[in-house]
């Protein structure tokens, strides 16, 4: 029995060990793919003769290539959307919440927005955008960028906010406190791993968007998602630019998943599902 | 609580004071723009001409409705999210089941298992373009290892079974860890229950595991339905919607009419089809994941 229960343990470790690396093998692949030289890329797919940081190099540097911009671009940009997506949607959590204002129709119309194709709304707003001359600019994505990434910030919050005790808050109606107080010294504090939670997810939501950057850039707000795509365009497609550039975008967001493991699920399910 | 909060005067004002910057924000980005669409989609308008529109009735709305690429893409975007999401489910279920039992380093494997998911879609399909590349890509490679001369995208075939299992390889680990954590977080008493009467574990996965996760089941087959759906990233880095029109999803298509060819009315009628068939399926899914609002 015992010597049963034992080769079962490892027959499911072996299965899950060997499953884990079926679904991680194309990321390791393409990251040693990245130190490859030229040569060793084209003529021999299965091997390593030699590293290089060549590639790495190149995409920095070379002639041509703005890839250094692109970074600064996501940045740039997916900070901004998460700051302002946060301001405007914090208080809006709160009432919905609270007052369940508007009766579900708000937060309805909210979740629809993260369901819904979104180039349903890219073809109206390009007009919009040319007219009022957003097009590539960094502020023309954030803007984009907050609105749909509003329903991820509002349900996250909001999951957070149900959870945090109401008393608190009574007693401080009692003592006389107005709600804007209230929400001001006592829900944003008692939040707020909830609110550095929630900037996370939103952070990797901007930075791995790639429909509106595709649209709404030209060259002057390019992202890394859009930069690194267009090397496979180019005429010479050289494999290991593009291996490093992909190497390089997919750091940040693979460091945070790896840390936000907790929030994983509320930010999948936007809140629907807590662990 | 009713009486403390109606103790205090101007409480019905400041609900709707603290949603407004949220609302303010949402008309101007969201609804406005939905009104100019339909405007637009009664109107010839190219992005040069689109000062100067031309009136043309419903002409966008017969083309794009008699259009065979727009039905083909829908229709192959329904093929897409069906074929997905069912194998999602299955491996999904099965290897969080395989994580519910004892497993050593278990915390280790989950978070390498869940990496995928911090991936932009985009830049995971770039990864497959170079992978699967005929001369170069590793997998074709290691076809060749066994002697077999595999050219993903050579086919109609091959190139959608390749599409479907790179979604199948980037979002299977979506379905697991929400399956995951449901699992950890049934009661255990059921189980013991079932235990004493001698189930066995098929009975066990059959009749109490499986009908206990079912609201974790549903927001992870609606999720991923509805980003199945909306599919772009991942087909247009790696085969733009082609060769021709072979592998155009709905949101690819519109893309193209729109972006490439230019032409805004049609694009514009050719979203608000969009609009109803996913507005449909958007209130299904809220009423079943969301019933009584508010998470």
């Amino acid at each position: 029995m015992r010597a049963r229960g034992f080769r079962k343990v490892l027959v499911n470790d072996l299965v899950a060990t060997l499953a884990t690396a079926f679904f991680f093998w194309p990321i390791i692949y393409i990251i040693l793919m990245s130190f490859k030289p030229y040569a060793d890329i084209v003529t021999n797919p299965l091997g390593i003769s030699s590293l290089t940081l060549r590639n790495y190099i190149e995409i920095f540097t070379a002639p041509g290539y703005s890839f250094t911009k692109y970074i600064i671009n996501s940045l740039i940009i997916s900070t901004g959307s998460t700051l302002l997506s946060l301001v405007i949607s914090m208080p809006a959590a709160y009432s919905l919440v609270r007052f369940k204002t508007g009766n579900g129709n708000i937060s309805f119309y909210i979740l629809s927005l993260r369901l819904l194709p979104p180039i349903i709304f890219a073809v109206p707003l390009y007009i919009i955008y040319s007219s009022l001359g957003l097009v590539d600019t960094h502020l023309g994505l954030i803007l984009l960028y907050a609105t749909f990434n509003m329903p991820l910030t509002v349900f996250v919050l909001m999951s957070f906010i149900e959870e945090m005790p109401i008393e608190l808050e009574e007693a401080a109606l009692v003592d006389g406190a107005s709600r804007l107080t209230i929400f001001k010294d006592i829900v944003i504090p008692l939040s707020l791993p909830g609110v550095i939670a929630t900037s996370i997810l939103n952070f990797m939501a901007s930075w791995n968007e790639f429909l509106f950057a595709l649209i709404f850039t030209m060259e002057n707000a390019q992202t890394v998602t859009v930069g690194a795509s267009l090397y496979i365009t180019a005429w010479q497609i050289k494999w290991g630019h593009i291996a490093a550039a992909i190497s390089v975008s997919i750091i940040p967001t693979v460091i945070f998943i790896a840390f936000m493991q907790r929030y994983i699920v509320r930010g999948l399910t936007m809140g629907a599902l807590k662990t | 609580m009713d009486n403390i909060l109606d103790r205090f005067l101007g409480e019905k004002y400041v609900k709707w004071i603290l949603v407004l910057p949220a609302l303010i924000f949402l008309v101007a980005m969201t609804i406005f723009p939905t009104f100019f669409a339909y405007y637009l989609s009664v109107n010839r308008i190219t992005i040069e001409t689109f000062r100067k529109p031309i009136f043309v009735g419903a002409e966008n709305y017969v083309n794009i409705v008699g259009s065979r690429e727009m039905w083909y893409s829908l229709g192959f975007t329904i093929i897409y999210t069906l074929a997905t999401v069912s194998l999602e489910l299955i491996l999904g279920v099965a290897l969080a089941l395989l994580f519910y039992s004892r497993i050593h380093f278990k915390s280790f494997l989950v978070s390498l298992l869940v990496v995928p998911l911090g991936v932009a879609p985009a830049l995971y399909g770039l990864m497959f373009r170079l992978m699967l590349d005929p001369i170069t890509g590793v997998v074709p490679a290691l076809f060749r290892l066994l002697g077999i001369k595999f050219s993903p995208f050579a086919s109609y075939w091959t190139t959608l079974i390749s599409l479907v299992l790179i979604d199948v390889l980037q979002w299977t680990p979506f379905v697991f860890i929400i399956i995951y954590a449901a699992l950890h977080a049934l009661p255990i008493e059921p189980f013991e229950a079932a235990l004493i009467d001698g189930a066995s574990s098929a009975q066990i996965v059959r009749y109490i595991t499986l009908p206990l996760i079912k609201p974790a089941l549903v927001v992870a087959i609606l999720f991923r339905a509805m980003d199945a759906f909306k599919i772009f990233d991942t087909i247009y880095v790696i085969t733009g919607g082609g060769p021709g029109i072979s592998t155009s999803t709905v949101s690819i298509y519109i893309y193209r009419l729109t972006f490439l060819l230019g032409r805004f009315g049609l694009g514009a009628a050719s979203t608000i089809i969009l609009f109803y068939i996913s507005m449909f399926v958007v209130t299904l899914v809220f009423k079943m994941v969301y019933r009584g609002g508010g998470g």
